[in-house]
């Protein structure tokens, strides 16, 4: 049964179904053969009970949050900081690529907003600084990766609401990982400008300049504080941490003078497209992992699992493999839904706290955002830059590579993730 | 696609998008009202949580159709794009018809559902369970319409919407 969905699940995608259309033709199959008459039934309730958790809220309200930002232009003002913090250094348009990536994910979370945003802006004077058109989109496809790691998180969210695991301790465990991602895309940067033999860009910024630009740039900078101290000090659930950061970021573009109402409109409506967009994949996929649970697919999983259970190092190796492949044929919402409920209790029974798992998932399936041939990042990297998939295709693989050693980095040293929840949290 | 055609589904797609997206702005107010209730006054209704859920559920149902004529669904068109015009059509004739039919089967099956609840209660806002159940027939049932009227047409991407958007 399992194949057999599986096989009309790719069928469908290739054939170029929107995803929860497929989803919920791979469900009507699977109910064939589990038992046709259920389909009235536990297809709607299904349907409605995957998307029907307050948790789950928290991921319009911080799409909008994102919206938000970019019709304020608060996040010109991020770059701007960015800019004058590293712009000066060799291949300093690279390196502010990096860095504005990770300001935009404290607010965004997004990494195909952060992809298209940051791409349109800075490709075009990273070739002028002497990048290769191809290694500029890829640095920004790459360094997009960021978002979904760093607070907040529409993918940590989702796990969370799967494994009732807490949103704050893994929006605080995603901070190390997500910086460990920046340096690693900045080194990797500063070897490009030093292997093409570029030059330094002016000198460093003045200590006034810095100043004013990084209090131009305050409102949003503390956007992330705000959302991970509420939600981690229990004032607020993630859900209306996501409320007050929409909130906090309209009351800001209004302050400054940059709110509209037709842009305000506009947030909302871009938000509610999206919404529909991947909740539809949420409800569809949750038919699926009920049929999956019905089936037994997640305890047959654990017994072919169970000769390593003892160690969990191999385990999360397996799974991350497992993840890496599923990511490259399937949407990552899609695929993050399905996975989660068979990887959990192997990952329970290897004793692996469910945090590092979800860290260990997010990135993985973070990762698929840039594998050929269905990273979303990279179709929008290309698109932006004016450059043809198929080469992008050709070049991303250092930077899924440099997003893979971080990830078995994390895999190596647990502490890297658990450490910051065990201390605050 | 003829004018009547292009017609009703501007207008279709208009207002079910505006009545989604007012959905989402009033589930934000209700749940900025919970917070500052909480704190201000000392404790929030019970019913926020699940009045804000539901609120959401209907707006991402409501905008189904819609996103769906905007192209705004996540998809893979790679292979859509290589193939021969004639083999194209044909699969844009399958597509159509399998989301049309699983739009309209959807639409009845989740329709008989909600009805079968309707002795149930919710428990914070203490209404039928019916009622939010109705968005999942109601979404499906704008989908099936939509599509309808769309017919058997490529399906748009994201792009294509932004430029006739734009153009417009």
């Amino acid at each position: 049964m399992t194949l057999t969905m599986l096989a009309v699940f790719l069928v469908h995608v290739l054939l170029g179904l929107p995803l929860f259309v497929s989803l919920l033709a791979t469900s009507l199959v699977g109910f064939l053969f589990v038992d046709p008459s259920m389909i009235p039934r536990m297809l709607p309730q299904q349907f409605f009970g995957g998307i029907n958790a307050f948790s789950l809220m928290a991921i319009p309200l911080f799409i909008l949050a994102g919206n938000l930002m970019n019709v304020t232009r608060l996040t010109d003002r991020l770059m701007a900081f960015a800019k004058l913090l590293v712009g000066h250094l060799r291949g300093g348009m690279g390196h502010v690529n990096v860095v504005s990536s990770v300001f935009f994910a404290g607010v965004n979370g997004s990494a195909v907003a952060d992809t298209s945003a940051l791409g349109s802006l800075l490709v075009p004077p990273m070739r002028k600084e002497g990048y290769s058109t191809a290694f500029a989109a890829g640095l920004t496809a790459g360094s997009s990766l960021i978002g979904p790691i760093i607070p907040p998180s529409i993918f940590m969210i989702l796990y969370a609401s799967l494994t009732n695991t807490s949103v704050g301790d893994l929006f605080l465990a995603g901070v190390i990982p997500g910086l460990l991602l920046g340096v690693a895309f900045m080194g990797m940067n500063a070897w490009y400008a030093w292997r093409v033999g570029m030059e330094k860009r002016g000198g460093l910024p003045s200590a006034r300049e810095l100043l004013v630009t990084a209090v131009g740039a305050l409102p949003a900078l503390v956007a992330p504080f705000i959302i991970v101290a509420g939600i981690v000090l229990g004032f607020v659930t993630p859900t209306e941490s996501g409320a007050l950061t929409a909130l906090y970021v309209a009351l800001c573009g209004a302050a400054l003078g940059n709110l509209r109402l037709a842009d305000l409109w506009k947030a909302i409506v871009d938000t509610t497209r999206l919404t529909s967009a991947i909740f539809l994949i949420m409800a569809a996929s949750a038919t699926i992992s009920w049929l999956l649970s019905y089936a037994q697919v997640p305890n047959q999983f654990v017994e072919l699992l169970a000769p390593y259970i003892e160690q969990p190092v191999v385990i999360l190796l397996m799974l991350s493999l497992i993840t890496f492949v599923t990511g490259m044929f399937m949407e990552e919402v899609s695929a993050l839904m399905l996975l989660t409920p068979i990887f959990s209790p192997v990952a329970m029974m290897a004793g692996i706290d469910p945090v590092h798992l979800g860290i260990i998932i997010t990135l993985n399936i973070t990762i698929a955002l840039i594998t050929p041939p269905m990273g979303a990042c990279v179709f929008v990297a290309a698109a932006v830059s004016r450059l043809e998939i198929v080469s992008l295709f050709r070049t991303i693989w250092p930077f899924v590579l440099t997003a893979v050693l971080v990830l078995l980095l994390l895999i190596l040293f647990p502490g890297l993730t658990l450490w910051l929840p065990t201390l605050l949290g | 696609m003829s004018s009547l055609n292009a017609r009703v589904l501007g207008i279709s797609r208009r207002v079910s998008l505006s009545v989604a997206s007012t959905l989402l702005l009033i589930d934000l107010a209700f749940i900025l009202y919970g917070v500052f209730m909480r704190y201000l006054a000392g404790g929030a209704p019970i019913w926020t949580d699940e009045l804000a859920r539901y609120l959401i559920i209907g707006s991402v149902l409501l905008a189904a159709g819609a996103v769906w004529v905007e192209g705004g669904h996540m998809r893979v068109a790679l292979i859509e794009r290589l193939l021969p015009v004639s083999l194209r059509r044909l699969l844009n004739l399958y597509q159509w018809l399998l989301t049309l039919s699983i739009a309209i089967a959807a639409a009845i099956f989740s329709y008989r559902y909600a009805q079968s609840v309707s002795m149930f209660t919710s428990q914070g806002l203490g209404i039928s369970r019916t009622v939010p159940m109705m968005a999942m027939p109601i979404g499906f049932a704008l989908l099936a319409w939509q599509a309808l009227w769309y017919g058997p047409a490529p399906l748009k991407e994201l792009s294509e919407t932004a430029e006739t958007e734009e153009a417009s």
